[in-house]
């Protein structure tokens, strides 16, 4: 091994002591950054261990800022040529990812940037079971080392969840998120899993038109380059991002069909298929919402409703679902429980007597739960079949293996409520069944902005999520949520998301306790690039920064030819 | 690559021939932190001196410095460091034994304005023990306890007797070395007798003073490895009075003994030539009334005060060349042909850090500079009365005449000492090259890790 392979030297002093999990080096090339992934070897350039670079400091030789102030700015007002460059050393402490040789590190001699077949070994001691890596991103380097996540932690059983947070307009969140969309593809394909994933749509373009993509990797290859020149992208980054995408993109093609569209009939972007292959529309009747939609969608927040009327609903729809009633028979029927004998059918009548005789029904209850169905039913419309008893759910056996996608875009809030609540509790009900039946299935559902969805104040549907983030990952439900500050998000859904990942974030949101579990690292968040997230991951003993490259689907699309 | 004497895969020899002796001699090891080094006192008293002539005013403008004719290249440095490492009893006396690292090494500055070390760093370890002395003390330990490693009394000139980098076999095979501080390293003189041995502060001094005088070798000895070969133009800063060049070259190696008294004038030109020593503690200062123009601040110029040194050397203190015969003439003699010029470096620090300045010798540097920089090979410059009138021509109203080309080469040099007052040198800010801080602080690291891997081997 040639010295000028190594990036820095191990240094072992009083102040920097080697310790099992950590050492230090002093740096001599300048592009190796906080965040890095090197080789610790010794003399002879055998690899021992595997770290992560957590900190660097640059460090003068002179002792004291005056000294260093009068060497350059008051000689220069002097005009006196300063003849030698204070040496200065780039100290850096490196935390130990694995060893991997039984070598004490005392030996460590210097550091390196890793080679292909160090990183394998990497992965082999921290993921040894090849058939449970995810592709999480590439480790930050010259060229596209891949990073993994461990399966059954990811989707269970042993962990579940993943929530990526970060500032908006810098590709971290959704992008990363399309980019584990692929991922979990390229998973599928490798082990024949059975993966629903279920993603919700709620800005314009994000998970639309993934199916758009070529057959041959050169045609998505010359589209990166179109893209890139077109962006001023160096060639260095374009290479880099189609070696990247390398890794997928058989997966992707050959399950480019395997991806559901779910949409509703206004939905502009449903006759396009540039947008969506063949969408399916749904719309909901009363007894598809269940007696929880009914109740997210009258209901701002889950408490707003008196126990009288979550009583009165709940009675009314046991009747409902008896006598197939739709959203206009039940509204017609509160309204006829003002005066039975003015109901417009007999049937209708009866039941309201009979109702009366059952319940005792205060006018004051009435009236709000009319006042509410009726904003319901308004604002409501796009995704309510106000004739129908049933109509056109998103019921578990219509999701398919590979990718559904649920166009939320263009939705009001309440409607996205009803639909995500349904679906979610839909979701639920099937993970239970296929885990009664031994049935082996994963499903991962993606919330973008789940902020508006699990708040750490109140919500409509934050008891679902709550109980998919306590239970997902025994019924093997992960739920993989984005928004720009995650310390927005309600304690217990993120307590139970195993992986976080955030791209670059403000200093405040990262002085939340939430961000401890990146130890030093945290500090690098403020500076992460585009297409770059920091990631804690149960496996990973210590965090990492992960690349991605750009959404795909985007590109084609600016690409124009596909 | 740094030559390092001898092959610390010898240590281990090492620690057992003191384990030998500590434990026949109800001796101890000891793992000392605090070196002779740091144990000595650091003085500030000054000695005025009264001089033949007064000194010749130079005066730089600093705009003038932006351009310069001549620039510091290299820069010679040397450290050393006396452990106490074991205690020894023979006869009821406790005996100190130390071990002595020490380096001295040329570095360059690189095109990219960077301090390097080169090829010609010398790091030697050896045990430092009064011997002689003991062994007529007890008659049985020169049986007994002989080290069996090589002598370093007997490896003079040094340079000539350590095997060279190109003859690895040789330097594998080489021996441990040890010092008998008994005798003096430079003139072989018997300095320590058994009666002696009783006063523990003597043996103690009596090491640091010779490792100190080892140090100086190795210095000197450096420049002759750099001026042997790989040299380029260039000046050569060597951290400390000039005189230790006259006084040790025969202790370095035979080609350059003719140095010693300028015995040899083309030798002596040839070593001499681009070099400068760079005095940053100042011990005696003129008795003349122009010495006191360096203390006048001006924010244009900067002033040096120069004379034809005769008697104001560095007292040679704390060393073992206090016990050389002849010192002073030897020392006359050489200093004949070389120009001091005083100056305070960094003059505007002395408002900066006034709180910090003892007294005004500690702000004022000294630069020493042969008489090879100036004149040429033919001339007469090894004779005291040729200096003395190229003073009287270079400095006919005090102040120095341009018209002469001796007088344009002073004003080149000085001007590149000029230059190097920034950056500021940490610990020395007054008068220490900022360059040769770094080198000191590479050999310190170095020597450091020396003793570490000896040590981690006892």
């Amino acid at each position: 091994m040639s010295a000028h392979e190594f990036v820095g030297y191990v240094t072992v002093s009083r102040e920097t002591p080697i310790k099992a999990s950590r050492l230090y080096a002093n740096l001599v090339d300048d592009s190796v950054r906080e965040g890095d992934v090197v080789s610790i070897v010794t003399h002879d350039g055998t690899p021992i261990a595997v770290g992560v670079i957590t900190g660097v400091e640059v460090i003068s030789l002179l002792d004291r800022f005056d000294q260093a102030a009068l060497s350059s700015t008051l000689s220069q007002a002097l005009q006196t040529e300063v003849p030698t460059r204070v040496r200065t050393l780039r100290k850096a402490s490196i935390n130990i990812l694995l060893r991997l040789r039984d070598l004490p590190l005392e030996r460590a001699y210097a550091i390196k940037i890793p080679n292909r077949g160090e990183v394998e070994e990497l992965w082999r001691g921290l993921l040894y079971e090849e058939r449970k890596r995810i592709l999480a991103g590439f480790l930050k380097g010259r060229e596209p080392l891949p990073a993994y996540y461990h399966a059954d932690f990811l989707l269970g059983p042993e962990g579940a969840h993943l929530n990526v947070g970060g500032i908006s307009g810098l590709a971290a969140k959704t992008s990363y998120l399309r980019f584990l969309v692929y991922s979990l593809l390229e998973y599928m394909e490798r082990t024949n899993q059975d993966i629903r994933v279920v993603v919700f749509n709620v800005k314009r373009l994000d998970f639309l038109g993934l199916h758009k993509i070529p057959d041959r990797e050169d045609e998505v290859n010359a589209c990166i380059d179109d893209w890139g020149r077109r962006k001023g992208i160096s060639k260095e980054v374009l290479e880099l991002y189609k070696k990247m995408y390398g890794y997928i993109f058989d997966a992707v093609r050959n399950y480019k069909n395997n991806i559901m569209y779910f949409t509703y009939k206004d939905d502009p972007y449903r006759n396009s298929e540039d947008f969506m292959q063949n969408p399916q529309l749904y719309s909901y009747g009363l007894l598809d919402l269940g007696v929880e939609g009914l109740i997210a969608g009258l209901f701002e927040e889950e408490d707003e409703a008196s126990a009288l009327q979550i009583n009165l609903l709940t009675k009314l729809y046991s009747i409902a679902l008896e006598k197939g009633w739709s959203l206009n028979v039940l509204k017609e029927f509160l309204e006829a429980l003002h005066d039975c004998d003015k109901a417009q059918y007999k049937d209708l009548r009866e039941a309201c007597k009979a109702f009366k005789n059952k319940v005792q029904v205060h006018r004051e209850t009435l009236g709000a739960v009319i006042r509410r169905l009726d904003g319901f039913i308004t604002r409501a419309k796009r995704i309510l079949d106000l004739d129908e008893p049933r109509s056109r759910p998103i019921r578990a056996e219509s999701l398919v293996k590979g990718i559904n996608i649920i166009q939320l875009y263009g939705l009001s809030d309440i409607e996205k409520r009803v639909l995500v609540t349904s679906v979610i509790n839909e979701v639920l009900k099937n993970a239970e069944e296929m885990q009664r039946q031994s049935i082996d299935r994963a499903y991962v559902i993606i919330v973008d902005e789940l902020n508006k969805y699990a708040p750490r104040t109140k919500a409509p549907i934050k008891s679902s999520l709550i109980e998919i983030a306590a239970r997902g990952r025994d019924l093997r439900t992960s739920l993989f949520g984005a928004e720009q500050f995650p310390s927005d998000i309600d304690g217990q859904v993120l307590g139970n998301t195993g992986t976080l990942a955030i791209g670059r974030s403000t200093p405040t949101e990262l002085e939340d306790r939430i961000y401890r579990v990146f130890g030093e690292l945290r500090v690098v968040v403020e500076r992460l690039s585009k297409g770059e997230v920091l990631v804690y991951h149960p496996v990973y003993s210590q965090p990492l920064i992960l690349m991605f490259p750009p959404p795909l689907n985007d590109i084609m699309r600016e690409c124009g030819k596909y | 690559m740094a030559l390092i004497y001898p092959n610390p895969k010898v240590f281990s020899e090492v620690s057992e021939y003191l384990r030998k002796l500590s434990q026949g001699c109800e001796g101890s090891l000891i793992h000392s932190e605090v070196t002779e080094e740091v144990a000595e006192d650091v003085p500030i008293a000054s000695e005025r001196v009264e001089m033949l002539t007064s000194g010749g005013i130079v005066k730089i403008k600093y705009s003038e410095v932006k351009t310069l004719e001549t620039r510091f290249r290299y820069f010679i440095d040397g450290v050393v460091e006396t452990r106490p490492i074991a205690k020894i009893q023979i006869k009821g006396i406790e005996i100190p034994v130390h071990l002595v690292t020490c380096g001295a090494g040329v570095f360059e500055r690189m095109s990219d304005s960077l301090v390097r070390p080169t090829n010609n760093v010398v790091i030697l370890t050896f045990l430092a023990l009064p011997y002689s002395a003991i062994a007529d003390l007890d008659s049985s330990f020169r049986e007994r306890y002989r080290p069996q490693g090589l002598r370093l009394n007997d490896l003079r000139p040094l340079f000539d007797k350590l095997p060279a980098r190109s003859r690895a076999s040789q330097y594998d095979a080489a021996p441990w070395l040890w010092l008998d501080t008994a005798i003096s390293f430079s003139t072989n003189r018997r300095v320590l007798e058994k009666e002696d041995l009783v006063s523990t502060g003597r043996v103690r001094a009596k090491a640091r003073d010779q490792a100190r005088v080892v140090m100086r070798v190795l210095e000197v000895g450096t420049l002759y490895l750099l001026k042997s070969g790989g040299y380029s133009e260039g000046l050569i800063a060597f951290d400390g009075p000039i005189s230790p060049l006259y006084i040790y070259a025969k202790l370095v190696g035979s080609d350059i003994e003719g140095l010693y008294e300028l015995s040899n004038k083309r030798v002596s030109y040839n070593m001499l030539k681009d070099v400068v020593g760079c005095v940053k503690r100042i011990y005696r200062v003129p008795r003349d009334d122009r010495f006191l123009e360096i203390f006048k601040f001006s924010a244009d110029e900067h002033a040096f005060v120069v004379y034809p040194m005769s008697r104001i050397v560095t007292p040679l203190r704390g060393t073992e060349e206090r016990d050389i015969e002849g010192e002073e003439r030897v020392l006359e003699d050489a200093i004949d042909a070389t120009f001091s010029a005083f100056t305070v470096l960094r003059p505007e620090l002395r408002f900066l850090y006034s709180e910090s300045i003892v007294s005004n010798t500690s702000v004022t540097a000294r630069f020493d500079i042969p008489l090879p920089n100036l004149v040429d090979e033919k001339s007469d410059w090894n004779l005291k009365e040729f200096v003395e009138q190229l003073f009287k021509d270079l400095f006919p109203d005090g102040f120095i005449n341009l018209s002469r080309g001796e007088g344009v080469k002073l004003y080149s040099i000085l001007k590149a000492v000029t230059a190097e007052r920034y950056p500021v040198a940490p610990g020395k800010a007054f008068t220490e090259l900022y360059p040769v801080y770094e080198a000191e602080l590479y050999l310190k690291a170095y020597t450091k890790q020396i003793t570490l891997s000896f040590l981690s081997a006892l």
